[in-house]
């Protein structure tokens, strides 16, 4: 009985260490403002978690890597636009597994003015466009290209033996056919090692669409054409309005490979190309829309959902490492400086005046610059900036410690603690210290945004570690629209410009609720 | 004579003073306040030993100083001498520098002793201070305050032993039943119960010499009796060696066996309470007893004239001769004692058998 009451007093002692901690959790979520902010936070780190799950840190790289965003269309809003009226033309990435046809051709026939003949394949995709909208054009990748040496009739053939001709052919649903790409005749071997990637060409496509205008007797100028040629691809044009508007329906896109190796039997290569040992095997066709996942793309045709999802925990980095190094080396400073006082007191002092009078920023664009001179890689540079940012970050908190030091030190109670013979280390520890970490707490967590903040400053400011951050992606809204683009792009500007704003009130709510609890009288510095 | 505890030998504790950027221009020497002066005097085993006067004269800074808690820098002359336990005395003197060591008085220089050393001394020597409010931590429960002591100097292995110390502290102190008090915070107490940890905490370690600063003028007057008890009854039963500081020489008179009147810094009288209060030699002690307020109410009536003029003058600039000279009466009154008190300060000497007074009055022509 006796020793059950003291076993339990044993374990107060024990939740002693606990109670200010606790007691200022349960204080900050009794408050409206300490409710959304560790609401938002927790919802912050759930998305970095799922970020950090779902996207490979790999992402940063293929970022920079423009070819891979080749096929998406650029400067797009998200899809879900079509629910809120907006017409769109819906983004299409198809995978073609097998060839419609492989025959021989063996007179020459006319394909939108190219004669072909040889062995002839074929693939073939629909695409239904029902919304009155543009698509940006059409890509096709030939993706799974054969190149084995082959043996016809005792003689051997290279893939660089054998030419190719590939057109792209838009069947419209009007019943004209447009070819859309250029088609150069080239080999086997040099399409494949090129990428073998068949483009959407302007030029061809306007020859082409001033030629189907004069034929009904309308004149229009060849660079009105090029200019359009997307839309006049997928539209029609009213001379009356001189404008393009969309024609819905059921297009096919047909892509036509054409093969022609010297002296060896046609027939004998279709069968070739049919047991899959050499010519173009798969082929992947995008329709590029007129808008594109949740997020919609920025000039390059880059997803900007990918991007934003990727950015949540690098932001949380940013922020906590920034801001817990700061404050971590600003409290033990801080108290430091005003418990011991004499020289070391003075040093810490001096130190804080000269960073304070350091101008931060010039030096941040210095440093910045090198690096990039440098070449230095995206994640160094953003832990150089972590890094100045925390050297100049710690003094400001350092200095409100050092001053609560010093009205702590001179309470009788430290006396007394003196008195019983008790340490610095044990008076700092035990009596200054938990009076003091709340505080820093509170700092702590206002420090979280303002690190984030900087850095995204920074970026506008032309120091890019090129990381895919809300902070460079907004710069590079920025960038795209002084270089004159289009002004509309909301797509692009709001959401990362929202994310910040909410991550900096998801820490500012909880700091000020913190604050409140941890120190009324500091509630406004 | 019976061995000392404490015994303060010419002491001089001094503070410099800030010095403005134009006074350092003009390099004259550092100006000081004298706290305390060239003070000494010996407290024995079992005695209660008051130091009485204004405020400002320096109580404190003596207090404070007999349990080094004043920095060794500001402590310019004189030294302190602490005779501790046998046992203690045994296991420290080895490891301690020898000028910190009085060999033949079993005593130690408490000043000579590096910080480091000190810790074991702190055991029995203590202090309560003035404030209640402020000397407990409010952060912390008093079963957190009252362990402190003992954790720092390592007393009780586990928590149940220092459960138990922290029990018998608190009923010592009358602060019972102890469950009540042992989860509450400073906050949740009156100032007469804060004042009664404080002491608490000062007697957990057991010490010899306990210096008590004012320990009562901050509680309301119903109260003060308990805590005095208090401290009586710890001295009677540990025969501890006490320091009561107080501004009020009635209260002095209640509690002290031996009572010593400062004024800025120096000792002015010194003698058994009652001798003291009831002959008092000095011209400062006497106009102090005359404004003791008079317990019969017919008396009361009677106006009273204060043997005294001015206010206290500066600890900065001490005027040659008496520093009490300025406020003196019998200065203007006894024309044939003024030339001395202009030019030489007066020594502390017998004037009668144990009653110590320091003026020219009572110097031998
Ligand atoms: N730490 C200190 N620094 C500077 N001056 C001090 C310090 N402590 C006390 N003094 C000065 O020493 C004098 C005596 O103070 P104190 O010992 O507190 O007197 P008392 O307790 O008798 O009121 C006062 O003039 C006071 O201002
Ligand atoms: S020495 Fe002179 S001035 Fe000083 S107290 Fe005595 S009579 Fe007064
Ligand atoms: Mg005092």
């Amino acid at each position: 009985m006796a020793s059950s009451a003291k076993v339990g007093k044993k374990l107060g002692l024990l939740s002693d260490r606990l109670r200010g901690v606790e007691e200022i959790f349960a204080e900050v979520r009794g408050q409206l403002m300490g409710k959304i902010g560790i609401g938002l936070i927790v919802f912050f780190v759930i998305v970095s978690l799922y970020s950090l799950a779902t996207i490979p840190l790999s992402f940063a790289d293929k970022w920079l890597d423009l070819t891979y965003w080749a096929k998406y269309p650029s400067v797009v809003p998200p899809e879900w636009v079509s629910s809120f009226g907006v017409p769109v033309a819906p983004f299409m990435d198809k995978f073609i597994d097998t060839p419609d046809t492989v025959y021989f051709q063996r007179t020459p026939v006319n394909y939108q003015g190219v004669r072909l003949f040889g062995v002839v394949e074929k693939f073939s995709f629909e695409y239904k466009l029902r919304q009155p909208a543009f698509p940006q054009g059409v890509l096709v990748h030939a993706r799974d290209i054969e190149l084995e040496n082959i043996t016809i009739g005792g003689r051997m053939i290279t893939p660089s033996q054998v030419s190719l001709t590939a057109l792209v052919l838009l069947h419209r649903p009007d019943n004209v056919t447009l070819l859309l790409n250029d088609p150069v005749v080239t080999t086997l071997k040099s399409f494949a090692s090129s990428g073998g990637v068949l483009r959407f060409s302007d030029q061809i496509v306007a020859q082409q669409i001033v030629e189907l205008y004069r034929r009904k007797g309308v004149e229009m100028a060849q660079d009105y054409a090029q200019n359009n040629a997307a839309q006049l691809a997928f539209g029609v044009y009213d001379p009356e309005t001189r404008s393009v508007r969309p024609l819905t329906g059921t297009y096919t896109v047909e892509v036509v490979f054409t093969y022609l190796a010297r002296g060896v039997n046609p027939n004998l290569l279709v069968s070739e190309i049919n047991a899959g040992n050499i010519g173009v095997q798969s082929i992947e066709g995008v329709v590029k829309g007129s808008a594109y996942g949740l997020m919609g793309t920025d000039n390059y045709g880059r997803d900007l959902y990918r991007a934003l999802l990727f950015a949540f925990p690098i932001e949380l980095v940013i922020g906590f490492v920034a801001a817990v190094a700061s404050v971590v080396i600003g409290l033990i400073l801080g108290v430091v400086s005003g418990y011991y006082g004499g020289w070391v007191d003075e040093l810490i002092q001096r130190t804080i005046d000269i960073m304070g009078n350091i101008p931060i920023l010039p030096i941040l664009v210095l440093v910045g610059a090198a690096l990039q001179e440098q070449g230095a890689s995206g994640w160094t540079m953003l832990f150089v900036i972590i890094f100045l940012l925390v050297i100049f970050g710690w003094g400001g908190l350092a200095l409100i410690v050092r001053s609560m030091t010093l009205s702590i030190k001179s309470e009788p109670y430290i006396d007394s603690a003196k008195a019983i013979g008790a340490s610095n280390a044990r008076i700092i520890f035990r009596h200054i210290m938990p009076q003091v970490i709340p505080y820093a707490m509170a700092s702590l967590v206002f420090n979280v945004p303002s690190a984030i903040l900087t850095e995204a400053g920074l970026s506008v400011l032309g120091i890019r570690h090129n990381l895919p951050t809300w902070g460079t992606i907004l710069a590079q809204a920025r960038d795209y629209i002084f270089s004159g683009g289009r002004y509309d792009i909301w797509w692009w500007i709001l959401p990362p410009g929202l994310l910040m704003g909410l991550m900096s009130v998801a820490f500012v709510f909880l700091g000020l609720a913190l604050e409140t609890v941890v120190e009324p009288r500091l509630r406004r510095r | 004579m019976p061995a000392y505890v404490v015994r303060a030998e010419d002491l001089r504790v001094w503070f410099p003073v800030a010095r403005s950027f134009l006074e350092m221009l003009r390099r004259g020497g550092r100006r000081y306040v004298h706290a305390v002066d060239g003070v000494s005097f010996e407290i024995y085993e079992g005695e209660t030993f008051c130091l009485v006067g204004e405020s400002g004269c320096g109580k404190t800074t003596t207090g404070r100083t007999l349990v080094r808690l004043t920095p060794p820098e500001n402590v310019l002359g004189g030294r302190v001498l602490f005779r501790p336990s046998r046992e203690l005395f045994e296991e420290l003197a080895p490891r301690l520098p020898k000028v910190a060591v009085v060999e033949e008085e079993g005593a130690i220089d408490i000043y000579a002793v590096p910080d480091k050393l000190f810790k074991p001394l702190r055991r029995e020597l203590q202090i309560v201070f003035q404030d209640p409010f402020g000397s407990l931590n409010p952060r912390m429960k008093i079963r957190e305050i009252l362990e402190e002591p003992l954790l720092v100097h390592g007393i009780g292995e586990t928590f149940e032993d220092r459960l138990e110390y922290i029990e018998r502290a608190l009923e010592v102190v009358k602060l019972t039943p102890v469950e009540e008090y042992l989860d509450r915070y400073p906050h949740q107490l009156s100032g007469g119960q804060r004042q009664r940890v404080s002491i608490a905490r000062a007697i957990i370690l057991n010490p010899r010499f306990l210096v008590s600063d004012e320990p009562v003028s901050m509680l309301d007057v119903s109260i003060r009796a308990e805590v005095l008890e208090i401290l009586d009854e710890l001295r009677k039963k540990y025969n501890m060696a006490q320091v009561f500081i107080t501004h009020d020489l009635a209260l002095a008179r209640y509690v002290c066996d031996r009572i010593a009147v400062m004024y800025i810094g120096k000792i002015v009288e010194l003698g058994e309470s009652d001798e003291v209060i009831q002959n008092p030699l000095h011209p400062y002690t006497r106009a102090l007893v005359a404004a003791i307020p008079e317990p019969d109410p017919n008396n009361r009536k009677k106006l009273r004239e204060l043997r005294i003029k001015g206010e206290v003058t500066s600890a900065i600039d001490i005027p040659p001769g008496c520093r009490f000279r300025p406020r003196c009466v019998a200065y203007d009154e006894t024309p044939w004692v003024r030339s001395r008190c202009e030019t030489e300060e007066p020594p502390l000497i017998e004037a009668e058998r144990g009653h110590y007074v320091a003026c020219w009055l009572y110097a031998k022509r």
